[in-house]
């Protein structure tokens, strides 16, 4: 049977029969792309919740340095919280489908990495701010003078080695997390197009 | 603004297009299930920007590839062209010659993107669609074609 003809039967007999579900339209998308929509809204949620905290924590805390650092928490948490609700209502689920494939394939390639750069850039600038920050209300807490705990340079010098050692596990933590839920799906697309782009 | 049951009279319609480019790209019946929301959905979201200059099908087969192709799916089982008696037959359906499921197999062995020049081919379209459609220039789709068949033919006469 000539190749034409297997496919048709092929086609009849198989493809074209019906794939459990009913012709009713979903409201929400389970595409990676409203994934990382979603997790924009958790970031933007999460944000919120800690500038609100950091907030509370300005009105407990009397010593200037540590209202200093918090009023640094809460300007970055401020700039942190407006950069994902803008990701998050810039993120478009419909894909630009009335393009080619390649163009398709791209547009989501390009789409993710540059949101996880994104993400690994905050990280970067937040971690070291939030281990700062924590180590100084630790430290106000603990020891009810921070400005005393400060004069001794061996403090500020865990304080120091502290955001140092906690900002790259942070970040590669992040890059670990972004990995494990799109790494497949991004080898997979990048697959995809070198094959599309790969000379006869 | 579409109206849904316009949309949803052209779907069902069509719909054998949407299960063929889900059964010749998924075959775990979950990633089915989601695939098939999720091309209903893409298309419903981008059926105002159809403007008609292609046929409903062809803009659906389009709608189809790029959201399977960009989708997140398991890992795909491809049954070897050896382990043709492995393949599960659902109740119901035809029970299909060895010849078709031959060439089920080997397309399904195909890399993803000659699996999709092949199947528009075979569907009737012309290489300058299929160009348009996939995004490949016109005489790389023929020469990819031309290796394609090549391949495919190979395959059924080993059998």
């Amino acid at each position: 049977m000539e190749l034409g003809e297997l496919w048709k039967k092929l086609d009849s007999d198989k493809l074209s029969k019906p794939v459990l579900g009913a012709v009713h339209i979903q409201k929400k998308s389970k595409h990676p792309v409203q994934k990382l929509k979603n997790a924009y809204l958790w970031t933007t949620g999460f944000s919120l919740a800690f500038l609100i905290g950091f907030v509370v924590l300005f009105f407990l805390f009397d010593e200037t340095i540590v209202k200093a650092g918090l009023v640094f928490m809460i300007v970055s948490y401020i700039f942190f919280f407006a950069a994902n609700f803008s990701m998050y209502r810039k993120v478009n689920v419909v894909l630009p489908i009335d393009q080619s494939l390649k163009q398709a394939l791209e547009h989501t390639y390009r789409f993710i990495t540059d949101n996880i750069r994104f993400q690994e850039r905050v990280a970067l600038f937040i971690y070291p701010l939030a281990a700062a920050s924590g180590f100084l209300m630790g430290g106000s807490a603990g020891s009810g003078n921070v400005e005393k705990m400060l004069e001794v340079k061996e403090v500020i010098l865990i304080m120091i080695i502290t955001s140092i050692v906690l900002t790259p596990i942070g970040f590669y933590l992040t890059r670990w997390m972004y990995k494990v839920s799109y790494g497949k799906c991004l080898i997979e697309l990048k697959a995809l197009i070198d094959e599309m782009e790969r000379p006869e | 603004m579409a109206s849904e049951r316009e949309f949803t009279n052209l779907i069902e319609e069509n719909r054998g297009i949407i299960f063929k480019v889900i059964r010749l790209y998924v075959n775990h019946e979950e990633d089915e299930r989601d695939l098939f929301q999720e091309i209903l959905f893409q298309a419903w979201r981008s059926y105002p920007n159809f403007k008609g200059q292609s046929k409903f099908s062809t803009w659906l087969y389009r709608v189809g590839l790029n959201t399977v192709l960009t989708f997140k799916r398991r890992p795909q089982l491809v049954v070897p062209h050896e382990d043709l008696s492995l393949l599960k037959v659902s109740s119901g359906d035809k029970i299909p010659s060895e010849e078709t499921e031959a060439l089920y197999i080997a397309i399904r062995e195909l890399n993803e993107i000659d699996r999709m020049i092949v199947t528009l081919h075979l569907d009737g379209y012309e290489n300058e669609e299929i160009a348009e459609i996939s995004g490949l220039t016109k005489n790389n789709t023929a020469v990819k074609l031309h290796r394609i068949k090549e391949t495919l033919t190979k395959k059924l006469k080993a059998l």
